[in-house]
């Protein structure tokens, strides 16, 4: 309980430096709101940039010279209560976006998480196995050029053999449009069809690294002691597998996929952008595009904070899982 | 086994699922791309107003066609401008909602335009004198504004009365406060600061209040005078469906409008070509547009001009640049066709004159006797030199051409970072010049410098937009920018001299201003054009070297046939809000459903 206690307290003090830090990254940023309406302004209504900004500033109702402590004191004050901020360009609270967008990067990234973490820690554990055969020559090589390919190139790969050759990935859009959303086995199924183009292009990479790391992991583990003593006592292939290799080679892997869980909470722009998916990562490119501030801090707050309380889960599991730290 | 089965069942559902969706599809649709705000609001004075929903669901009072200079009637069945006063008489339609649509609304609309946008405070007031007339008392008569509120999609449709009615007579306080300070301003008086604080606290208290308001929210839809209404939207697809109360609703045959995202230009390529979506304009590379053709042979694309041209300009601060041989020189010396290759291979190609008249339009407003007496520029690098040569330009042994006081010819070409094809444009210009032998380098624009540069003067030569017929598409918006806007006041050009014509000897400044007088008289604006082109081709303020384009490409046949040929002079109607050319041939019902 107090070990808990403890950890909760370190996990308060950082998730307000962090949250410190987001803040004053993103309000150090160049660029203002209203530069890009202030330029339409000057041209269409021939007038200077100056007084064009004055109008823009108005008109969506930013104030450059407000004081950046009293932004911050707004801000930490705003984060206690969970409010997330208000974006100026969507003049609407950062809760209500979240509200909206996270359900769908939520479901698209934690299967792609799931299924690229379970698929690559068998692939890579299987491979270490059967280090020198062609199954790990296979799998090895596979996961290498994966690895290779940027992950921009292999989404537009998937979205143009997938859905524009083979027709076999719908072209955008969560569902079909002239679908009435609810819970019934059409729209369920048309969800997941949907979501398959988004999920592949997410999944493989990350399979493709959980699988060389958890390939490097059991290599290491095979040469331990403790497996060739368990391989003298005559314990099956499978057994010695199961318990002594992958449930050791794993652990390390925990913590990465904690963070992984976190940063799944910004979503994934390129997949979303590339595919026309719905979610959090479209809400970033815009943020950064159109200088907002508000939504920017927002959404990276709550990255942080999906971060920081994923990892202080994880260690909780850890504590359940690795009995050297629980004895600890 | 078991698992087989399992799969199996998955993939039945999966079929009968996907079977079932699109088995729901209501009427003949139509599919493009753009983006919108979301969470959808309804609310154009909103944050990202209404997206590419704009031209669908408001109503200019007319549209105008560049290529014939034609106005089509929309909102407006005629106008007129009788002393101060634009009168326009309104077509009697209905919202969406069945409510009337009358002079009321106008009167509505620019109260909201003045308080929330500040902008057009040259209309002083508005007189309702019947239910469909309505007079606009302006400040000023000048075409531009005239052609501005006769054909901007703002001016008439926004706020409906009976739906921010409630907002009224706030609005129409804080526009009479705005419209003082902007009064004072114009008189060049001091505006006094109760006033200024006055206004911006009931001005901002208001703005707040409007970009809250969502119609969608309040009443459940946002009623619309133009030919669609928003009906249901998401973060990825907008479906707009026809306005049934349109005056054109018995000519449209098709009911129903579905937008895709245009998350990136991949999506709607792959969109393109999968038949997804029916019409869309991406920027696309020529080995991409090679291989689109070849897996959908029906996709076909037009290029329509972009009413812009991109040009070279020189900042004439600098003593370098005051030469007129130099000028002429580098106009030789640079393979504009090359360059327009390079960095718009699509562009037109502009290779001989600069005369400041787009070339899609050189044949409306340039006669071919007055072409034969410009200098054609084309590639010709021997020219060059001899051009320099005469002018006391030596070439040095290093192979570096000098001034006739012995300077090395060293300038650089600045370019803003972010506009890629400036930037293919420039290294392009940059390796042109130095093979030639001018020790030229590129320099990049940060972004967000732009203005601050070019306004600043801190350049030699820059990749700009040269001339630029945005807004009125007409010689004069053209010349007005080279001499009284934008280009002038980066290359201070002295537009007020007097220049020796043919003509004798005259200021491109004045002729601009007299141009401006006769926009609506073609024979006479012709003659000022010819004068202008003739000062801009031999005196050379920029050296254009392509005619931007809006490349669209368009599906016939696969949901819609009825596409103009490419001849037709309405897709110049595109570039500035490409949705008046979908509207304009889905409301006369030429755009219909294959059968």
């Amino acid at each position: 309980m107090k070990y808990i206690l403890n950890r909760l307290i370190q996990v308060f003090i950082m998730t307000f430096l962090a949250l410190t830090v987001v803040f004053f990254i993103v309000q150090s940023m160049p660029g203002d709101p209203a530069f890009g309406l202030a330029v339409s302004i000057a041209q269409t209504r021939n007038m200077s940039l100056e007084k064009a900004l004055e109008i823009a500033h108005n008109i969506i109702g930013y104030n450059p010279k407000e004081p950046i402590i009293l932004k911050y004191i707004k801000f930490l004050k705003n984060i206690f209560v969970g409010n997330f901020g208000y974006s100026t360009y969507f003049k609407t609270s950062v809760n209500e976006i979240i509200g909206k967008a996270l359900p769908w990067t939520l479901f698209v990234i934690s299967l792609a998480t799931a299924f690229g973490f379970f698929a690559g820690t068998t692939l890579g554990a299987l491979s270490a196995q059967k280090r020198g055969t062609f199954i790990d020559t296979f799998i090895a090589t596979l996961f290498s050029i994966i690895q290779a390919i940027p992950a921009f190139v292999l989404a537009v790969f998937i979205l143009f053999i997938g859905a524009v050759r083979l027709r076999l990935l719908p072209l955008g859009g969560a569902y079909p449009v002239e679908m009435t959303p609810g819970f019934y086995p059409g729209f369920i199924l048309a969800l997941i069809h949907h979501a398959l183009g988004p999920l592949i292009a997410t999944s493989i990479p990350q399979m493709a690294s959980w699988g060389l790391a958890m390939r490097g992991n059991c290599s290491n583990i095979i040469e331990e002691d403790f497996v060739r003593f368990a391989k003298i006592r005559g314990l099956s292939d499978s057994v010695i597998s199961q318990k002594y290799i992958r449930k050791n080679a794993i652990l390390p892997l925990v913590a990465s996929l904690a963070i992984g869980i976190g940063y799944m909470l910004g979503g994934h722009t390129l997949v979303e952008v590339i595919f026309n998916y719905p979610g959090i990562g479209y809400y970033f490119g815009q943020a950064i595009s159109a200088r907002d501030f508000g939504l920017l801090t927002g959404l990276f707050s709550l990255i942080v904070i999906g971060v920081v309380f994923a990892t202080f889960i994880t260690e909780l599991l850890y504590a359940i899982i690795d009995p050297r730290v629980k004895a600890q | 086994m078991k698992k087989l089965n399992l799969i199996l069942i998955f993939t039945i559902l999966l079929i009968i699922s996907l079977t079932l969706s699109s088995a729901q599809v209501k009427g003949p649709e139509i599919r493009f791309a753009t983006s919108w705000p979301f969470p959808f609001h309804g609310n154009a004075f909103g944050p990202g107003a209404i997206g590419g929903a704009w031209w669908f669901a408001y109503e200019p009072f007319s549209y105008y066609i560049p290529a014939t200079g034609e106005y089509i009637p929309r909102l407006a069945t005629s106008w007129k401008v009788e002393g101060n006063k634009l009168i326009v008489n309104l077509r009697k339609t209905k919202w969406s909602d069945g409510t009337p649509f009358t002079a009321k609304d106008i009167e509505c609309n620019v109260a909201f335009l003045h308080a929330m946008w500040e902008w057009p405070y040259e209309i002083a007031e508005v007189e309702v004198r019947s239910e469909n007339t309505v007079a606009l008392v302006l400040s000023s008569t000048h075409p531009f504004l005239i052609h501005s509120l006769l054909t901007d999609g703002a001016i008439s449709t926004l706020a409906p009365s009976h739906v921010y009615g409630k907002f009224l007579a706030e609005a129409k306080e804080v526009a009479s406060l705005g419209r003082r300070i902007w009064q004072l301003g114009v008189e060049g008086k001091k505006v006094p600061e109760d006033l200024k604080k006055d206004y911006e606290k009931k001005a901002s208290s208001f703005r707040a209040k409007i970009n809250e308001f969502s119609p969608i929210k309040e009443r459940g839809r946002m009623p619309v005078v133009g030919t669609y209404e928003p009906v249901r939207v998401t973060q990825t697809e907008m479906v707009l469906e026809k306005n049934k109360n349109h005056w054109t609703a018995s000519k449209n045959r098709i009911s129903r409008v579905v937008f895709r995202r245009w998350s990136s230009n991949e999506f709607v390529w792959a969109s393109l070509v999968a038949g997804e979506i029916d019409a869309a304009h991406p920027s696309i590379p020529k080995d991409v547009v090679d291989q689109f053709n070849l897996l959908n042979p029906n996709l076909k694309l037009k290029a329509v001009s972009d009413l812009s041209e991109f040009a070279l300009v020189f900042n004439f601060e600098k003593p370098l640049f005051k030469d007129l041989n130099l000028r002429k020189a580098i106009a030789y010396a640079l393979n504009r066709a090359k360059v327009r290759d390079i960095a718009a291979w699509q562009a037109k190609d502009v290779s001989d004159y600069s005369h400041g008249v787009l070339k899609s339009m050189e044949k409306t407003w340039l006669s071919t006797d007055l072409l034969k007496t410009l200098t054609n520029y084309t590639y010709n690098p021997a020219k060059a030199e001899s051009i320099l040569k005469e002018a006391g330009y030596t070439k040095g042994s290093d192979g570096l051409w000098r001034t006739p006081d012995g300077k090395v010819v060293a300038f650089a070409v600045s370019v803003y970072g972010p506009h890629s094809d400036w930037v293919l444009a420039a290294r392009e210009i940059t390796e042109q010049l130095k093979n030639f032998g001018f020790k030229v380098e590129l320099k990049i624009i940060p972004e967000g410098m732009r203005d601050t540069i070019m306004r600043g003067g801190d350049y030699e030569t820059a990749v700009e937009f040269g001339t630029a017929w945005w807004g009125y598409p007409h010689p004069a918006t053209g010349y007005t920018r080279l001499y009284q806007g934008e280009v002038v006041d980066f290359t201070r050009f002295p537009a007020k001299s007097n220049f020796k014509t043919p003509w004798g000897n005259l200021s491109p400044y004045e002729l601009t201003e007299k141009l401006q007088e006769v926009t609506s008289k073609p024979a006479e604006a012709k003659d000022y054009v010819a004068k202008l082109a003739y000062i801009t081709n031999e005196y050379l303020p920029m050296i254009s070297f392509l005619e931007k384009v809006l490349p669209i490409f368009y599906l016939d046949g696969k949901r819609v046939v009825g596409w103009p040929n490419p001849e037709d002079p309405r897709w110049s109607l595109a570039p500035g809000g490409i949705e008046r050319l979908y509207v304009l041939l889905l409301s006369n019902g030429e755009l219909r459903p294959k059968l």
